[in-house]
C-alpha cells in the first residue's frame, strides 16, 4: 500500500466522518435537500475512497449507509429518528474500522447489530443478503476471449455518431489506436456523405471508414478501441474475406448526390446487426449520374408541353358524347401527363446555392476595396430554380449585392457611431412560397430615406405616388430609369444604383421585385420569381373573338365599370376610376387593331394590371378563366412581336398569344421615355 | 478550433471532491509521465481551466467525478461545452451504483466513463486513448 495515499485517505476519512455525523445530527432537526445531498455525498465519497485503498469491509458498510441515504435523497424515505440513529451508530462503527485498517490491522466485519438492521431497512424481505461491494471491474464488455491465436485478418466498417466531435473524441485517435494493434493493410475514408461545402457543419462527422488489418489480438482488444463510441455508432468487424480493394474504385466514386444518413441507432435491446448485414455497405454507394445536354432537356420539356396540350384537346373535344369509360381514361391520361410534365420540369431545376456561392468572393473583394467589414450570410441554398432562371438571376443579384455593399452598408466608423457592430451583414436568402421562388438581398445598413427618394423623384420630374405615406410606393420610384440617390458613381457599383436594369432583368424572367427599408436598420430587396420559365400561370381573356393570355402575376383585379367610372382627359386619354384614383385605360383591341369586339367599356371588363409599380386598366371583352400555359417562343420560331411574350396552344388547338405587360404598357402609354 | 491536444501535451485536469481519489489517480498517472492539475469541484475546475488559459496552457483532457458539491460533474461538462474547451476529451468517473450518471455524462458530451474503483492499467489505457498524439 502506497503510504502517502493511505495518509491522505486517513485524513480525508476523518473529515468525511465528521461531516457525516454533523449532517446526520442536523437531519434530525429537519431535512433540507441540500443537507441530505451533502450527507449522501460524504458516505458516497467514503465508499469510493475505501474502494481505492482496498478496504473491502469499509466499502461493505458504507455501501449500506449510502443506499439508505440515497433513498432519503430521492424522497423514498423520511430521515426518521430510527434510521438516523442507525446511521449515527454506523458512523461510529465506521470510525473504528477505518482506524483499525489504517493502523495496519486485517479486515474485520462490521458489528452485526449495525449490519442487520441496515439490511433489514433496505430490504424488508431478505435479511441475510448483503450487497456485495462493487468489484473492481473495468467497464469493458469483455467477451470470453478466444485462445491467443495466430494473426487474423479483419475487415472493419466504422460509422460513428454524427455528433461525436462534440464529445471530444477524435476519430483519428481511434484509427491510431487500431494501428498499434496490428498491421493496417488499407483504410478507406468514405466521403460520400459529405454535403456541399456551404452546407457543411464543421461540428458534424460526415465521414466513415473501412479498415483492413491483420492482428494477433483477440476480438475483445479490438472492441476496446471503440468502447466509448460503440453504443451510438455502427461498428462491424468480420474476418476479411479477401484482399482489400487495391484500386481506386471506392475512392473514384466521389458522388455529387447525398446519401441518406446512416440508419438510426438501434434501440437498446435490439441486436446489433450481424456482420453479414453490413457486408453490402462495403459495396460502392454512389448512385450513377448522367450528364445531359440542356438542349435535350429543353426539347423534352417542349415535347411534354405539347403532350399536355394534346391531352387537353382530346379531352375537350371528346367530352360531350364520351361514355364514362373514355372520360375516365382521359382523366387518368391527363393526370399522368401533368405528372410527367412536373417531373421533367424538376430535371431542369438546380439549387440556387451555385449562384449564391459566387458572391462570397464578390463580397470579400468589395469589403477590401471599400474598407468596410462585411459578412455575407447565405440561406436557402437548397432552393431549386429553373436552370435558366438561376443563370439569368445572377446579374441582377450581383447588382443588388454591390448596391448593398456600396450604398447600404456604412463604414465601420459610422456604424460604431450609430451603435451598430462594426461588421455589416448582407443576407442572401432563397425560399419557395405559394408556388413561387423568393430571393432576398438584405443588409443591416443605413436603409433608404423615403424623403430623399421623394426629393430626387421631384427633381427628375417623376409623378409622386398617390399616397406619400406609403413607403412601399415611394420605394417603387427607385426602379425608374436614371434614378440614383448615390451622390457619386463608383466603379464598383457601375453606373449609380441602376435599379431599372435590375427590374428589367427580373421582369424578363416574369418576376417582380419590391423593396422594404427601415432607415437606420437596413433594406431588403425581395425578388419574386416563377418556378419555371416554361409554363406561365395565365388568365385567358377574350378580345374581338381572339383569346389572349395575361400573366396572372400582373393582374390586380378585374372590374366591370359603370358609366361614372370613365372620363377622358385632354393629353392623357381615357381614364378609369379604381379605388378612388384614375388609371389610364388601354383598349387591347385597338392596340392590336382588332375589330368586332366590345366598344363600350361598360359592356366589357377592365383588368387592372400592375407593372413596375404602375397600374393601368386593360379593356377586354370577357374572361375565360385561369389556365397554365406552356410558352412557345415566338422569337425562335418567327420574330419578336411588341407586346407579346410568346404563344401557347389552347385546348381546342388554336394558337393564343401571351401578353407582355411591360411591352403593352410601352406601346400604349409610351412610358419610360424620360 | 481551439485547444487541440498538442502532441506533447501531457497535462490533465482532474476534478474530484475526494482527496483520496485525486491522490490515487495522480500517483498512477504521474508515474506514467502525465502532469496533473487538480480541482475539488466543478466551479474550481472551471477556474483552473481559466487560470491555465491565462498562462497559455490547456489540458489534453479532463477527468471528472459526477457527484460533487457546488457544481456537479454533469453540469461541469455542460459548462465546458460553452467554452473554447468544448472539444477536450472528458472522462467521467462513475460508480457501480450510478448507472444513470454514465448516460447523463454521455448526453452532456463526455467522451468516456470509468467505473470506480478501477485498476491502474484500465485508467492508463483510457487516458492514453484520449491523449494519443494525432500526428
Amino acid at each position: 500500500m502506497d503510504q502517502k495515499l493511505l495518509e491522505i485517505f486517513a485524513e480525508e476519512a476523518g473529515e468525511l466522518m465528521e461531516a457525516l455525523e454533523a449532517g446526520l445530527l442536523s437531519l434530525e432537526g429537519g431535512a433540507g435537500q441540500d443537507l441530505i445531498n451533502g450527507v449522501f455525498r460524504a458516505a458516497h465519497t467514503m465508499k469510493g475512497n475505501a474502494g481505492i485503498v482496498g478496504f473491502e469491509d469499509v466499502v461493505e458498510l458504507t455501501h449500506l449507509m449510502e443506499s439508505l441515504l440515497d433513498q432519503m435523497r430521492q424522497g423514498l424515505r423520511q430521515p426518521d429518528v430510527q434510521s438516523v440513529s442507525l446511521l449515527l451508530k454506523a458512523t461510529d462503527a465506521l470510525r473504528e474500522m477505518v482506524g483499525a485498517r489504517v493502523a495496519g490491522q486485517e479486515a474485520s466485519q462490521a458489528p452485526g447489530e449495525i449490519m442487520q438492521p441496515l439490511n433489514a431497512l433496505l430490504r424488508p424481505d431478505s435479511q441475510e443478503e448483503t450487497a456485495a461491494p462493487s468489484p473492481a471491474t473495468p467497464n469493458l464488455s469483455h467477451r470470453p476471449s478466444p485462445p491467443a491465436n495466430a494473426r487474423r485478418r479483419l475487415h472493419l466498417s466504422i460509422r460513428l455518431q454524427p455528433d461525436l466531435l462534440g464529445t471530444g473524441t477524435d476519430p483519428l485517435r481511434l484509427l491510431r489506436e487500431l494501428e498499434e494493434l496490428g498491421d493496417i493493410e488499407r483504410v478507406i475514408c468514405h466521403v460520400e456523405d459529405l454535403p456541399p461545402m456551404e452546407q457543411m457543419d464543421p461540428f458534424t462527422l460526415y465521414l466513415w471508414w473501412e479498415v483492413w488489418m491483420a492482428t494477433p489480438h483477440p476480438q475483445a482488444t479490438i472492441d476496446n478501441v471503440f468502447m466509448f463510441v460503440r453504443d451510438e455508432g455502427h461498428i462491424f468487424s468480420e474476418e476479411a474475406q479477401g484482399p482489400p480493394p487495391n484500386d481506386n474504385a471506392a475512392l473514384s466514386l466521389l458522388p455529387r448526390t447525398r446519401h441518406d444518413p446512416p440508419s438510426p441507432v438501434p434501440a437498446p435491446g435490439e441486436q446489433t446487426p450481424a456482420p453479414k448485414a453490413a457486408a453490402p455497405r462495403t459495396a460502392p454507394l454512389a448512385t450513377p449520374t448522367i450528364r445531359v445536354d440542356t438542349d435535350k432537356l429543353d426539347k423534352l420539356v417542349n415535347l411534354v408541353g405539347e403532350l399536355v396540350i394534346g391531352v387537353a384537346r382530346v379531352s375537350e373535344s371528346a367530352s360531350p358524347e364520351a361514355g364514362p369509360e373514355l372520360r375516365e381514361a382521359m382523366e387518368s391520361l391527363g393526370h399522368a401527363s401533368r405528372e410527367l410534365q412536373q417531373q421533367v420540369m424538376r430535371v431542369r431545376m438546380v439549387p440556387v446555392g451555385g449562384t449564391f456561392n459566387r458572391f462570397r468572393r464578390v463580397v470579400r473583394d468589395l469589403a477590401a476595396e471599400l474598407g468596410k467589414q462585411i459578412r455575407l450570410n447565405l440561406s436557402g441554398l437548397d432552393t431549386e430554380l429553373d436552370k435558366n432562371v438561376a443563370e439569368q438571376i445572377a446579374d441582377p443579384l450581383s447588382h443588388l449585392v454591390r448596391n448593398a455593399a456600396v450604398h447600404g452598408l456604412e463604414t465601420p466608423a459610422v456604424r460604431r457611431q450609430a451603435g451598430k457592430p462594426a461588421e455589416g451583414v448582407i443576407w442572401l436568402r432563397a425560399y419557395q412560397q405559394q408556388g413561387r421562388i423568393f430571393i432576398e438581398v438584405a443588409d443591416d445598413g443605413r436603409g433608404i430615406d423615403p424623403e430623399r427618394v421623394l426629393a430626387r423623384a421631384a427633381s427628375l420630374g417623376l409623378t409622386p405616388p398617390e399616397d406619400a405615406s406609403n413607403s412601399a410606393d415611394i420605394y417603387k420610384l427607385l426602379f425608374h430609369p436614371g434614378f440614383s440617390t448615390a451622390d457619386k458613381v463608383t466603379e464598383l457599383s457601375g453606373r449609380g444604383v441602376g435599379l431599372d436594369v435590375v427590374r428589367e432583368n427580373i421582369e424578363s424572367l416574369r418576376g417582380a421585385v419590391e423593396v422594404e427599408s427601415h432607415p437606420g436598420q437596413g433594406s431588403t430587396f425581395r425578388i419574386k420569381l416563377p418556378l419555371t420559365l416554361a409554363i406561365i400561370d395565365g388568365m385567358n381573356v377574350m378580345v374581338a373573338g381572339e383569346v389572349f393570355v395575361l400573366p396572372l402575376l400582373s393582374i390586380v383585379e378585374s372590374l366591370r365599370p359603370v358609366p361614372g367610372d370613365l372620363k377622358t382627359v385632354e393629353g392623357k386619354g381615357e381614364l378609369i376610376r379604381f379605388r378612388g384614383n384614375y388609371l389610364p385605360l388601354v383598349r387591347l383591341a385597338r392596340l392590336f387593331r382588332l375589330t368586332g369586339g366590345v366598344e363600350d367599356p361598360c359592356q366589357g371588363l377592365v383588368m387592372v394590371i400592375e407593372s413596375l409599380g404602375k397600374r393601368f386598366g386593360l379593356l377586354v371583352d370577357d374572361i375565360l378563366g385561369e389556365r397554365q400555359a406552356v410558352i412557345k417562343s415566338l422569337e425562335q420560331n418567327y420574330q419578336k412581336v411588341p407586346g407579346v411574350n410568346g404563344a401557347t396552344i389552347l385546348g381546342d388547338g388554336r394558337v393564343s398569344l401571351i401578353l407582355d405587360i411591360l411591352g403593352l404598357e410601352r406601346m400604349a402609354l409610351g412610358t419610360d421615355q424620360e | 478550433m481551439t485547444s487541440p491536444a498538442h502532441p506533447t501535451n501531457r497535462l490533465i485536469l482532474l476534478v474530484d471532491d475526494s482527496a483520496t481519489l485525486r491522490m490515487s489517480v495522480r500517483s498512477i498517472l504521474e508515474e506514467a509521465g502525465y502532469e496533473l492539475v487538480e480541482a475539488s469541484d466543478g466551479v474550481e475546475g472551471l477556474e483552473v481551466l481559466r487560470a491555465l488559459g491565462r498562462q497559455g496552457r490547456n489540458p489534453a483532457m479532463i477527468i471528472s467525478d459526477v457527484n460533487m458539491p457546488r457544481l456537479d460533474g454533469i453540469s461541469f461538462i455542460k459548462e465546458i461545452k460553452n467554452t473554447p474547451h468544448k472539444f477536450l476529451p472528458i472522462l467521467v468517473l462513475t460508480t457501480e451504483g450510478q448507472p444513470q450518471s454514465k448516460l447523463e455524462g454521455k448526453r452532456a458530451g463526455a467522451s468516456g466513463w470509468l467505473v470506480k474503483p478501477f485498476q491502474p492499467e484500465t485508467l492508463l489505457a483510457v487516458v492514453k486513448k484520449f491523449t494519443r498524439s494525432l500526428n
